[in-house]
């Protein structure tokens, strides 16, 4: 069996691609305006579930192999 | 592998008390979706329920669309072969969102788009909408026809009595809550769905948990692997995590946000961008990961139960353990709550699924090519017997998918081969602005071309693999169920750059540009929110 780990580096490396790649589109293109409040507000929401989706993967790996 | 001819039995019958809660689930709903029916005056209210759904009721709608006639029978069955990694389909959907809640959603709702290939006319031209419009109708309707397959078949395996014959009744009473108010009626019969498919697959998790004896019994009884977030990286062939990322965390849940006329919908009743982004936010955050312990659950316990020496008397994959765990932690009356909840599941998509059907065919083929310029009562009219129409094509293509070794292979080979293409273009069109019409619509053609071959040639997958393994005994056309997405998409992109080099023309607006602008717009004429 692959270690766990793999495949936890690999959704957030190849899914954080599309992710990061596609919050920047959004921010750069001007389809998002970080100066809006609700548009800021959205920002930090997607970037703060994507690290708490990390940690909550990273740690039940953690817990599970201990 | 189940066999859809030869479908499980099983060897007990519904308790009183049981047939009597099925009875007045099924009638309830009925005569929900008949009384709010009374609220559809014209399409827009039959298409988006005159778009007034606060952000909650469209969030618990969408749910009960998502969870599909299959969900509670394959993630069971998948969580009690691979233990808790059988949730990433419902819990991986973050690394979309950017891009659908940033710019497709305020090109969506601005827009006023009522299907998606109205929004490919206006990116690109009238032959990209065309093409689209027939792919649509296609997944559309090939959907219609395995949901129809699923009910039988669950039905069938639940009560015995011939398959057509239960999918005709679900189609006739899911018929009369879409003919009388499609979707204000569907939207809240999903909201009594949704509530009840929530609460039944919850409870049965916890009824076993409490038959186990706690939550440490539980933990024991699944192995290190079973306990892991993901499944093992690239086999078995059945399910693995790679494969699950590119069919189900990318290409599936771009498929449902960005092409399910179904999703749209139910977003698009909803009052404002601001409240499609929550509704959005909502269901992936909170309902999303209660429906995956709902639909999994029973699996999860099972495997428990059977670690602990209890005999469940399940198929040997696992396919009929949802039905077996119910059995054994309901008591008569819950069994029963538990199967009207499953029943929920199956008619709430089915419904979905029509009305989407409808809204396709009046605002794609009627309005603008049949008969423009008529009066809306008449759409409306059509609107309704298009839906009875889906049903009856959706009955005829049982016997089509009937032959396929289960649901789920079928579902994952159909949408692999129909959804990279219209993925491809969507996604390409919101980014890219020197993406053009004549590159759009080789991508489409060719993309659904390179799929149909790659089934008869599976070689041509096996470099984009991951090295997912093959049963050599299986036909060709079986090879490489869950990687057959992302070679799509590679082919996709392919022919997209093709084009563009081969032809160039003048480029028009770009997705990214029109959100912009959309956008903007929206947030002077509405101010600070």
């Amino acid at each position: 069996m692959i270690s766990p780990w793999i495949c936890w580096l690999y959704q957030y490396a190849v899914g954080g691609a599309l992710f990061f790649g596609a919050l920047g589109l959004a921010v750069f293109s001007d389809a998002v305006r970080l100066e809006k409040p609700r548009d800021r507000w959205l920002v930090v929401t997607l970037l703060a579930g994507y690290v708490a989706l990390a940690v909550l993967h990273a740690s039940w790996i953690a817990a599970v192999l201990r | 592998m189940e066999s859809a001819s030869s479908p499980v039995t099983f060897d007990f019958s519904l308790h009183p008390l049981d047939w009597m809660v099925i009875l007045t689930y099924v009638i309830g709903i009925v005569l929900v979706g008949v009384w709010f029916g009374k609220f559809t005056k014209n399409t827009s209210d039959f298409f988006l329920g005159g778009q007034r759904f606060s952000w909650w009721v469209g969030s618990i709608a969408c749910v009960a669309t998502l969870i599909g006639s299959y969900s509670f029978l394959q993630y069971s069955q998948n969580g009690f072969n691979f233990g808790l990694s059988s949730m990433t389909a419902y819990t991986n959907d973050w690394f979309v969102l950017p891009l659908f809640l940033l710019v497709w959603l305020p090109i969506i709702y601005y827009n006023r788009l009522t299907s998606i290939p109205e929004y490919f006319e206006r990116r690109f031209d009238r032959r990209t909408r065309l093409a689209v419009l027939v792919i649509i109708v296609i997944y559309l309707q090939g959907y219609i026809g395995f949901n129809l397959y699923s009910i039988g078949l669950a039905l069938q395996s639940l009560l015995g009595g011939p398959l057509i014959v239960w999918a005709a009744v679900i189609a006739a009473l899911t018929a009369v809550v879409i003919y009388a108010g499609g979707a204000t009626s569907v939207m809240m019969a999903d909201l009594v769905q949704a509530a009840l498919l929530l609460a039944a697959g919850l409870l049965v998790f916890f009824l076993g948990l409490h038959a186990l004896g706690g939550v440490a019994p539980f933990w024991d009884g699944l192995t290190v692997t079973q306990r892991l977030p993901f499944a093992n990286f690239n086999t078995p062939k059945e399910f693995h995590f790679v494969g699950d990322f590119w069919s189900d965390a990318i290409t599936g849940t771009i498929a449902f946000y960005f092409i399910n006329q179904g999703v749209l919908m139910r977003i698009l009743s909803v009052k404002s961008v601001a409240d499609a982004r929550k509704t959005m936010l909502f269901t992936v955050v909170v309902l999303m990961p209660l429906a995956a312990v709902a639909v999994s659950g029973a699996g999860w316990i099972g495997r428990a139960l059977v670690s602990q020496g209890v005999e469940l008397g399940q198929d040997i994959n696992g396919k009929d353990v949802f039905v077996r765990v119910v059995d054994y932690v309901c008591m008569p009356g819950l069994f029963g709550f538990v199967m009207a909840a499953l029943l929920a599941a199956l008619m709430s998509t089915l419904e979905a699924l029509i009305n989407a059907l409808s809204a396709v065919a009046v605002n794609d083929v009627w309005r603008p090519f049949l008969k423009p310029g008529r009066p809306d009562a008449y759409y409306l009219r059509v609107a309704r017997y298009v839906a009875v129409g889906g049903y009856v094509l959706g009955l005829l293509l049982i016997p089509v998918f009937q032959p396929f070794g289960s649901i789920y292979e079928a579902l994952t080979h159909f949408n692999a081969v129909v959804v990279p293409p219209m993925i491809v273009v969507i996604v390409l069109g919101v980014v890219w602005k020197r993406f053009t019409s004549t590159a759009a619509f080789w991508t489409l053609l060719l993309g659904c071309a390179a799929l149909v071959v790659s089934l008869f040639v599976p070689a041509l997958v096996a470099p984009l693999a991951h090295g997912e393994p093959i049963d050599v005994s299986d036909p060709t056309w079986r090879h490489y169920s869950y990687m057959r997405s992302l070679f799509g998409a590679d082919r996709c992109v392919r022919s997209d750059l093709a084009a563009l080099q081969l032809h160039a023309e003048p480029v028009r607006t770009g997705g990214l540009e029109r959100a912009r602008r959309v956008d903007h717009v929206m947030h002077a004429a509405q101010g600070p929110i």
